[in-house]
């Protein structure tokens, strides 16, 4: 049965992507990191609490606590609310969910917000508790927390695509230059090929700077209509397209493909652009080969290709070529937990705006962002992505 | 150890096996499953070399070999490479053992040991 097309998200608007910089250590429980991305949007919207009427909330650590426990927390009265439990994938999806809310009327302006405290322990803790099927599965295998499915799904795909090591540092050192331009990072310092290569093994065949590092951080945005976000002046990007898979692919043996392929023509469709019109391309970076996985699940390049793509391509915010990450992904910025799966969103949005905090990409007018996330037992089940373009600069 | 060593969840209505394991059949959603005896044979399909692991008690056995094993009866399982690394493709048997630190785990082992 062919589905029918979905509808646009014509009248919906989504602005003032905040970043609370993330931290390794923090005396703070999630709720403050929640609180702080909710007083953020409040201050640079000029919004009023009382406005917030529909609220996201994505965390791991917020347990035993939830969404609904937020509202109280925070003395929102809300008619509007949801958890979404979706890592890496969460983003592009929140806003696919805010989107909709604020177009059937249900609320008229949604706070976005996600946060981790995942410093020492908590991370461990959170691998220890990630799913039934990871407890089970994969953690009794040498207990090594998102590296062991990781490495796995690299190791296939380097044996069946002929992607280097090389081709995966590509990716890590665009994005650390990238990163060297924000105030944020939490690795600041530019990467050169040798050290990457020649960085200790973590789970072969990935090395350390393969691997992102857990922190503790928020993000948030909020969606509203675009009549709202005109009244108030306020920087805004629309929404083109969206789309979100979940267990697709699941016939493969080991992870080739996540769920893109089967929007991606709906995708640019709906957007009425193509891949090469993407100013910039943000992409869920837990591990560089999910960068490439995205590559070729978008249509920057046909599936087996993303090496020769990345061999080809300038991946830098300001090299001309196509722009991964621009503010440096969490590579840079360190894996805040469900916060890092606003990264790229919160950039993205940031970028069609004009309002980068580090290396803006000229006439970004319209990109690409794209999330991933949840290993349940080995491979990230979640694919999404949205399409953003400039509304105003404000 | 021998080839029909290993027990994997199975549905009692379609008689599939699947893991990791469920309450509910994956393939046909029946709700009576029960261990069944497979054939524990099987193809590497990839695999690692751990040299970190969150808990302190592994990182002492360090490194360990991992893979993901193709069982010839359908079904994908994470399990140790017992007896060291193993290339892609290669034939192994999976069994029920223990880990490192003596704690249920899936062993794979070349098949020629086997035979």
């Amino acid at each position: 049965m062919t589905a029918r097309p979905a509808q646009g998200y014509e009248g919906v608007a989504v602005a003032v992507p905040v970043t609370i910089p993330s931290v390794r250590r923090t005396e703070h429980g999630v709720q403050w990191w929640l609180g702080r991305a909710l007083a953020e949007l409040l201050q640079q919207s000029g919004i009023a609490k009382q406005e917030i009427d529909g609220l996201i909330v994505a965390s791991y650590t917020l347990r035993p606590d939830n969404a609904v426990s937020m509202s109280e927390y925070f003395g929102l009265n809300l008619r509007w609310l949801e958890d979404l439990h979706m890592g890496g994938a969460t983003g592009p999806i929140a806003l696919r969910r805010a989107a909709r809310a604020v177009q059937a009327g249900d609320a008229e302006v949604v706070a976005c917000l996600a946060a981790d405290v995942l410093g020492g322990a908590a991370f461990s803790t959170l691998m220890e508790n990630y799913s039934n099927f990871s407890r089970i599965g994969a953690m009794p295998y040498g207990e090594a927390g998102p590296n062991l499915p990781f490495a796995l799904i690299t190791r296939n795909y380097m044996e069946r695509t002929g992607a280097t090591r090389a081709d995966m540092g590509k990716i890590c050192l665009a994005q650390r230059h990238n990163g060297t331009a924000q105030p944020h990072a939490l690795f600041k310092k530019p990467l050169s090929m040798d050290e990457y290569l020649a960085a200790r093994p973590v789970a072969e065949p990935l090395h350390l700077f393969d691997c992102v590092m857990p922190c503790s951080g928020a993000a948030g945005f909020l969606v509203m209509s675009e009549a709202r976000v005109k009244s108030r002046k306020l920087p805004f990007a629309r929404i083109l397209a969206g789309m979100e898979r979940h267990n697709s692919f699941s016939e493969e043996d080991v992870q080739m493909t996540g769920g893109w392929p089967l929007d991606c023509d709906a995708l640019y469709g709906a957007a009425g652009f193509g891949p090469q019109d993407m100013a910039f391309l943000q992409a869920y970076d837990d591990y560089p080969v999910i960068v490439m996985l995205q590559l070729e699940g978008l249509g920057f390049c046909a599936a087996g290709e993303a090496p020769s793509f990345v061999r080809e391509t300038a991946l830098t915010a300001d090299g001309g070529g196509l722009p991964i990450n621009t503010s440096g992904g969490q590579l840079a910025l360190g894996q805040a937990g469900a916060a890092g799966g606003f990264v790229g969103l919160t950039e993205g949005l940031l970028q069609v705006t004009g309002g980068a905090r580090g290396l803006q990409v000229p006439d970004a007018n319209c990109g690409l962002v794209s999330g991933y996330g949840t290993v349940n037992f080995d491979r990230g089940l979640c694919a999404s992505a949205v399409i953003l373009a400039k509304g105003s600069d404000g | 150890m021998t080839e029909t060593s290993l027990k994997l969840p199975q549905c009692e209505d379609c008689h599939q096996p699947h893991w990791p394991p469920r309450e509910i059949c994956p393939h046909c959603l029946g709700g009576s499953i029960a261990l069944g005896q497979v054939n524990g044979g099987g193809k590497v399909l990839t695999s690692c070399v751990l040299h970190h692991s969150l808990s302190a008690e592994l990182r002492a056995h360090m490194p360990l070999h991992v893979g993901t094993v193709a069982l010839d009866c359908g079904v994908r399982v994470i399990a140790y490479l017992a007896d060291g690394p193993q290339p892609s493709g290669a034939r192994v048997c999976v069994a029920m053992g223990s880990g490192p630190s003596g704690q249920d785990a899936l062993l794979a082992t070349p098949q020629d040991a086997n035979s």
